[in-house]
């Protein structure tokens, strides 16, 4: 048990680095990759109209400006404060409830595919996680400095951090008697210049901005998508993974029963988010974001470890023989084919430039599709179609595309001629985002100019991809 | 898809996604009724036959199991998709 969290860290980073350049980026990674691509200045202002705050950016924009840009490179940071955040759990635990429970709760933490996942993405989560997961542990150690320190940094890097530590600070305020209030004050205070833009970004992007309705559906996902089992499931498993993760966490609730006063704040930590989101979700805004929930997946994993901990040998059995190859099947089928671990599998520009002409231009019917193109065409000179201004599609502002410089490719389909080019590459097909316009132009470009290629990239329930060649 | 957005815009195939979480709507509440069903009987068995404890947990992860091997099944026949 000495040496644990160094162990704990080699393991948990092991476990991250593997396959971690593997996947491609998919939407939210392509964005981070364009952004920090930018000079300091013209990121803050991407960064101002976007959905998230810059503390993340600022991180993978270093990154990009010391090393380069690379899937790998972009990654490292989530795999670093992942592993981090396994040893801020175990430290966490450790203080609540002693060495052996908080060495199961962090072991199983390490090996959740959900943190794998998210640990493996060079977006903010797992750096989020880490600063929930510190903030607690200077609570439980009563370091009130650390605790606002944290605070703040969590308000800078995500969003709707604000509730965990709306929770966390009306928990620091009650067991201390309010002793904890200057450190929430300077929490505050930190966050404090960022107040206008999360304001801005609220009222500019919030209304547009794409989050399902809250429902059975939406409420149970929080907990059982992302955060803790469900990466890479095949879909004939996702039922019994579902009810192994719903018995996991009642069965953990049951045992940890009479252990509620030690444990209030994790319990607090892994339930509260999630029914705080869940209520503004039904009295005001979807705000159901699973991925922002990923703290409280940590804290459950904790649970669940503890819970497993205490069971008695007749139980302990049981228990095993479904956990064990659940959680295994988990692991495993994450690294099974870690391409397909992203959302987007495919990358039009392997079939792009082998066949590109002199004369030959990209154009996006929507700006996802540049986002999600940037990185892998960004040498290609491109276009997109027009739409409504006030259309703010993937929480893209106008301020960010303009700091993005999207802006400046607007262009009307049949203006491309005039332009001199004389072949066109687009992405087709259909997504549930697709707007009539988008699918009006690409039926109206299907109808008067000629295809001279089209590959099938992808299709799932909710889109269809398909790479179009088309001669002007 | 989010009614807000659908209202707003005019985006034909948001139905598609609506249908897919109606459809999870159903799938989450028969896991409910499993999961709390499932710790019900076991809580009521702890009080009132108690020897029946461990063979009814035992029982619970056969259950489980013929479970994810009849999905399997039924997946691979064509009949679920989930």
């Amino acid at each position: 048990m000495r040496y644990w969290s160094v162990w704990l860290f080699c393991i948990s980073l092991a476990l991250r680095l593997f396959s971690i350049g593997a996947s491609i980026f998919w939407y939210d990674e392509a964005f981070t990759a364009a952004v920090t691509r930018l000079d300091f200045a013209s990121m803050m202002q991407a960064v101002h109209g976007d959905v998230h705050p810059p503390l993340w950016y600022f991180i993978d924009w270093s990154v990009s400006h010391l090393f380069g840009q690379s899937e790998f490179l972009l990654r490292v940071p989530a795999a670093l404060f992942g592993s981090l955040g396994c040893v801020a759990l175990y430290a966490l635990m450790n203080r609540l409830v002693g060495q052996r429970e908080a060495a199961f709760s962090s072991g199983l933490m390490s090996i959740m595919p959900g943190q794998l996942y998210y640990s493996q993405e060079a977006r903010m989560y797992s750096l989020f996680t880490l600063l929930v997961l510190l903030a607690a542990y200077a609570i439980v150690t009563r370091r009130w400095r650390m605790m606002g320190i944290c605070f703040a940094l969590i308000l800078f890097t995500q969003t709707l951090g604000i509730v965990y530590v709306g929770l966390m600070a009306a928990y620091s305020l009650f067991v201390s008697r309010g002793d904890s209030l200057r450190a929430c004050l300077l929490g505050a205070v930190a966050y404090l210049p960022q107040l206008p833009t999360t304001i801005l970004q609220i009222t500019k992007i919030g209304s547009g901005y794409w989050i399902p309705e809250p429902g059975n559906f939406g409420a149970a996902l929080m907990y059982v998508n992302f955060t803790t089992l469900f990466v890479r499931w095949p879909p004939w498993a996702l039922l019994s993974a579902m009810i192994a993760s719903g018995g996991f966490t009642i069965g953990s609730v049951f045992i940890l029963r009479h252990d509620l006063r030690r444990l209030a704040l994790p319990m607090l930590l892994a339930f509260g988010p999630a029914l705080t989101l869940y209520l503004i979700s039904v009295m005001w805004r979807p705000m159901i974001l699973d991925r922002a929930l990923l703290p409280s997946g940590a804290i459950l994993s904790a649970l669940w470890g503890m819970a497993g901990s205490r069971l008695s040998r007749r139980f302990a059995k049981p228990a095993m023989a479904v956990a064990l190859p659940v959680l295994l099947a988990g692991l495993i089928s994450y690294y099974i084919d870690p391409n397909e671990q992203r959302p987007l599998t495919y990358v039009p520009a392997d079939l792009i430039r082998p066949n590109w002409q002199t004369g030959d231009v990209v154009y996006h019917l929507n700006v996802d599709s540049v986002i999600s193109q940037s990185y892998y065409l960004r040498e290609k000179p491109f276009y997109l179609m027009p739409d409504r201004d006030d259309f703010v599609r993937g929480g893209l502002t106008s301020e960010t595309r303009g700091a993005l410089g999207i802006n400046n490719h607007l262009l009307a389909f049949d203006e491309l001629v005039a332009h001199g080019y004389r072949r066109v590459w687009f992405i087709g097909g259909w997504a549930v985002m697709s707007s009539k316009a988008e699918l009006d132009t690409l039926k109206f470009i299907l109808q008067r100019y000629p295809v001279v290629a089209e590959w099938h990239l992808d299709k799932t329930r909710l889109y269809e991809s398909i790479l179009y060649l088309v001669r002007l | 898809m989010s009614i807000v957005m659908s209202a707003k815009m005019d985006f034909p195939y948001a139905a598609q996604f609506q249908e897919l979480v109606s459809s999870g709507n159903l799938l989450i509440l028969t896991i409910n009724a499993l999961v709390l069903g499932g710790f019900e009987a076991l809580y009521l068995i702890s009080k009132f036959k108690p020897a029946l404890l461990v063979p009814t947990v035992w029982l619970g992860v056969g259950v489980f199991y013929a479970l994810l091997v009849g999905m399997a099944i039924l997946y691979f026949a064509g009949a679920a998709t989930l």
